[in-house]
Formats: structure tokens, sequence, C-alpha cells
């Protein structure tokens, strides 16, 4: 009975003034794109991203991504809805500036898509270099 | 035609935006195949209700002032299109007839108004359904209301000045809820409004400031496109590079009033987890 750990609330974002998604400062929380699907909504990518860790040391909740594997089960509770279920189907390590904009699509087959940080950590180069994608398809009951 | 508000972040194409888009979908190609083009049609005569007719073929009838049509496929070419007031065509003398050209893959809009003077017109406008950056929403006006030049505000602050019929101004915005008026250009008399324009991120939004100021009857009519959205062009989700060396044992607290809750576990049954990570 493995448990990954991450564990986190859930506040709506958008972009920041340079086109890049907004994310929560507090590495405890997760961050909604609010322009794209909704968690459980039946097309696209609703995508989720929470800090790898903060600039103060703390590490964040989303630093269980790297702990994440095929098959893990995601679940994501809203307010007057049920819980939508996912397991997670693919995690990948991509250049942040190789980052695809599928990631943010807003048709097609729905999944969820959980993005943090991932090293190389260049301080000099504005930290990590690398975005660690997990993509979860919706769990058939 | 000069932007002079915070309100315009980007007038030009996010090249951050466009550059990223290895798997960008196909999505926001209005146009159905090769060769065709979509029309709409915009009427903004006040007091007429009309037939509209493209090469002699019926293509809306009874058609009333303040509304525009959604979208149409059709192939690109040119077309005769005639107006007649309604019942009246294809025979009659039409109110208003012009050749229009409609290019392959276009997206245009035909609008049957009044000139600055109050003179019925058609102009063919381009719509324009590029792509704009994530967050943002086009903003395009057109003036087409027998009206002087006017400014365009939004929340008191002008976006778009000295406009004139039967011109455009067009610009990238905050997505999101704005209060807009009209105003005779370079004073703060207002013509139209105010009103507030629901820019959904990721749409293109034409709004015609239509009607006769002489008749008192000046309006606004949005007409939207949606499809235009871009991703982010980036996510910065790290700090201080604690993740790559330390098992830091954070303890967080239980949230309040949250939007959601997300828990990733690799058990069947989803649970709550108190002491995660020792």
């Amino acid at each position: 009975m493995r448990d990954v750990g991450l564990d986190a609330r859930i506040d709506p974002v958008g972009v920041t003034e340079e086109g890049a998604m907004s994310v929560p400062e507090d590495p405890a929380v997760a961050g909604w794109y609010r322009y794209g699907p909704e968690p459980g909504t039946t097309q696209g990518s609703a995508v989720l991203v929470g800090h790898v860790d903060s600039d103060t040391g703390a590490l964040g909740e989303f630093a269980a991504l790297y702990e994440v594997e095929r098959g893990d089960r995601v679940e994501v509770h809203r307010a007057g809805a049920e819980p939508s279920a996912y397991r997670v189907v693919s995690r990948a390590t991509v250049p942040k500036d190789e980052l695809s904009s599928s990631a943010f699509r807003r048709t097609g087959q729905p999944v969820l898509t959980l993005i943090t940080c991932a090293p190389p950590f260049v301080p000099e180069r504005g930290g990590y270099l690398a975005n660690l994608v997990v993509t979860a398809r919706p769990e058939r009951p | 035609m000069t932007f002079r508000t915070p309100l315009v972040v980007a007038t030009s194409a996010g090249v951050c935006a466009l550059a990223l888009g290895t798997a960008a979908p196909a999505l926001a190609a209005p146009v159905a195949a090769q060769e065709q083009a979509m029309l709409s049609v915009f009427h903004g005569i006040p007091g007429m209700t009309v037939d509209v007719y493209a090469n002699g073929d019926e293509l809306l009838s009874n058609f009333k002032p303040g509304t525009v049509t959604d979208p149409q496929t059709l192939d690109a070419g040119t077309y005769s299109v005639q107006i007649f007031k309604a019942g009246q065509g294809p025979d009659g003398t039409p109110a208003l007839e012009k050749k229009i050209e409609v290019p392959e893959g276009a997206n245009a809009t035909i609008a049957a108004h009044l000139s600055a003077d109050g003179t019925p017109q058609l102009t063919a406008f381009t719509n324009d359904v590029s792509r704009v950056d994530a967050g943002k929403a086009r903003l395009t006006v057109r003036h087409v209301a027998a009206a002087p030049a006017v400014d365009v505000r939004a929340s008191g602050q002008p976006v778009f000045t000295g406009l004139t019929n039967p011109n455009q101004d067009t610009a990238q915005v905050d997505a999101g809820t704005v209060n807009a008026d009209v105003v005779l250009a370079g004073s703060d008399t207002v013509a139209i409004g105010p009103a507030d324009l629901k820019l959904k991120e990721g749409t293109s939004n034409v709004v015609y400031a239509w009607g006769s100021a002489e008749d008192k009857n000046l309006a606004l009519k949005t007409q939207t496109f949606s499809g235009m959205e871009s991703a982010p062009h980036a996510v910065r989700a790290g700090g201080s590079g604690a993740a790559v060396t330390s098992n830091s044992s954070d303890q967080w607290l239980a949230w309040a009033a949250a939007a959601g809750v997300i828990t990733v576990t690799g058990v069947l049954v989803g649970r709550r987890i108190a002491g995660r990570r020792g």
C-alpha cells in the first residue's frame, strides 16, 4: 500500500504578466489553470501546478510527484461535486522551454496534467531548468 | 489610433506563446476546408428589416437591426451582396448593393450600416481570429454609426482614440469583464454606454458601435469568436532547490475554504494522509 503523500489544496490561477502560468506562492497549495478545463470535465487537459519547493527552502507538496508511478490514483475533490478519480499514465521530464502546449489543450481526451519543476537546478539560470509533467486519465468505474 | 492604457498589455502577437507550440491543436482554424471562407453578416441600419441575397440566392430573411449572424462556411470568391427591404427581393431594387471579395481562408463580416453622415452602406471587415496570448482576449471596436470620431474607454481609460466610421481598432487585453463606454473623441461626453463587456480568455470580441447620434439610437452589439487561446509559455514552479537534495519533513496544516483538494495515492481507495514524508 504505497502512498506518495501528495495532498494539497487547490486554488484557481491564471497567468503572470510575462505570460507564464501563475503558481501559488505557498508550496503547500496547488494551482488550477482556470482558463482551461476543470478537473472532472469530459474534454481537454485540466492542469494543476505546484511548487516543488519554496524560496525559503521548504519542500512543496508537488515534490511528491517525483515518486509517482504509472497506475497511481489521483483524486480531485471539489465543492459541490463528486470527487474525480484519475490513474497516472505517464511521467515525463521536459526542458522548461519545451513544455508542450498540448498540456493545456481544451478539447480532446480528458486528462489531468500535474506540473512542477524538476532538476537540473542552476541558480544562475533562474533555478530549475525542467518541468516534471504527470499525466493521468479518468478512472473508469 | 494609439493605445495608451495599461489595459493594453500586448499589441502584437505573443512571440513566446507562438514559439512554444510543438503540438498545437488545430482547433483555432475555423475554416472547414480549403477554398472556403467564413462569413457573418451584421445589420446596423436602424428601423429597417431586410433580406440579404448573395449572387441572387437568399442568404438571410427578415434580418433585424442590431443582429449579427453566426459565421457560415461558404466558398471563397466574389459575391454580389444585395440588401432588400424584407420581401422585396430579389427582383426589386436593392436598398444596398456591393461586390465583396471573400478570399480563401478568410473570416469576414459584412456590415450593413450607416455612414458617418447617415447614409446606408455596406462594409466588409476581416475578423482577426489569430491566437491571443494566454490570459488575454482580443477586443476590436468597429465604428459603424452615424456619429463623429469617438474614443472607446474601459473603466474610464481610453483604449482606442479617434476612431472614425467605417474603421476598426483592435488590441489584446486582459481577459475578464470590462466596463466600457464610447465618448466623442477627445471629450468626456458619453455617446454610448457604459456597458459591461465580458471578454472571455482566448476569444476575439468584435464590438459594433452602430445607430445614429441624431436619432439618439446609438448602441453596441458584440460578436464573439472563440478558440484563439494559447498555452502559457512556461510553468515556473521551483524555488530554492531544496527538492534536489533534502528530505524536508515539513508538516502542512489543514486547509480551510479550499476551492478543491488533490490527493495522489498508490492505493485503490484514496485516503487522506496526516503525516507524509517522514
